[in-house]
């Protein structure tokens, strides 16, 4: 039986590259993880994260169920460059992007709708309440970028 | 054989190389969370200031032209405006950008809107103009028109346009 002074343990150079290793790994997963937080920032108007653009934007909708006509106008100083379109019927629901529903917002609002712009093109819908959606683009490490912004707060609600 | 090391005999990192050490952990974080959290400080908001306000003093349609004498009844210079129109009668929201059919074209702005004559927000409080929109050959009439306000304003020295959305008003016009 060996006293507790006689035990052998690591001996101090690999206990010192283990504890070199280990801080390195440490380090490394940190830095991939902040960076993978900073990177998913998108910036507008010179620095402005897109979320605070987000609350600047201001628009009105209309949709006739008649004419299935939907117009829309930016009113506000933001340029939003497509919409989310969410479409609820009972239950359920289905959203897609204006771009893909509307020939016009292709052909003639590749951009998107500038300040001051307005927008009508006929558009199917069959539920009994639709939400549009701004979608912004901005500046991000990997170049431009959409944002959609948050439902819940900027989201247009319009009863048919 | 067991040696006993004791504590005042330890060594560790010297007081020096400690505070350097804390300091540069403290620069480096601090240059970290600035650059991540600077993009979420709010600016200030990009608006008219309150008592900006444009109405329709006038309004004549003869021949499919109309002319509007829009006057500034608010308290702030105007620099042009947006203009819409309705074109039919149960059209909610006008849509309808009239800019295009606006007969002074160098008063057009580009992709839409109307300016002023002469510098920007040159119409100065109590003064009034008279613009003229030729509706010949086009296939809608108007019911109503919509018109936001607009002004030159600086942001971060750039003079940017900026829509006075809540001193917007409607008349209801028939033309066409």
């Amino acid at each position: 039986m060996k006293k507790i002074g006689e035990k052998k343990a690591l001996s101090p150079v690999v206990a010192t590259i283990l504890l070199i290793a280990m801080t390195i790994v440490i380090a490394l997963i940190v830095f991939l993880w902040f960076r993978g937080l900073t990177e998913e920032q998108i910036t507008k108007f010179g620095g402005t994260n897109i979320k605070i653009v987000c609350d600047d934007v201001y628009f009105e909708a209309s949709y006739s169920s008649a004419s299935q006509e939907l117009l829309i106008r930016n009113s506000g100083n933001v340029p939003i460059y497509n919409f989310k379109i969410k479409e609820m019927n009972g239950g359920s629901y289905t959203t897609n992007d204006l771009s893909l529903l509307s020939d016009e917002w292709e052909v003639n609002y590749k951009t998107g709708l500038n300040q001051g712009m307005s927008f009508s093109d006929e558009i199917s819908i069959t539920g009994d309440e639709i939400v549009l959606i701004p979608v912004l683009i901005g500046n991000s490490d990997k170049g431009k970028k959409t944002y959609v912004c948050d439902e819940n707060q900027h989201g247009y609600q319009i009863i048919l | 054989m067991f040696t006993q090391i004791r504590c005042s005999n330890k060594k560790a990192v010297s007081p020096i190389i400690g505070y350097v050490l804390l300091v540069t952990f403290v620069i480096v974080l601090g240059v970290i969370i600035y650059n991540w959290m600077r993009t979420y400080v709010p600016t200030d908001e990009l608006e008219c200031p309150d008592g900006t306000s444009l109405f329709v003093k006038d309004y004549e349609c003869n021949n499919s032209v109309l002319s509007l004498t829009l006057k500034n009844n608010g308290k702030f210079n105007i620099g042009g405006y947006f203009i819409y129109a309705t074109t039919n009668v149960t059209q909610e929201l006008a849509t309808r950008d009239l800019t295009l059919y606006m007969s002074d074209n160098t008063s057009r702005l580009n992709p839409t809107g109307i300016k002023f004559s002469g510098e920007m927000n040159s119409l100065k409080p109590t003064n009034e103009e008279t613009e003229t929109y030729d509706f010949s050959g086009a296939d809608f009439n108007i019911y109503s028109v919509e018109i936001i306000p607009i002004r030159w304003q600086k942001e971060r020295r750039i003079n940017r346009v900026v829509s006075c959305s809540e001193s917007r008003i409607k008349e209801i016009i028939s033309c066409g």
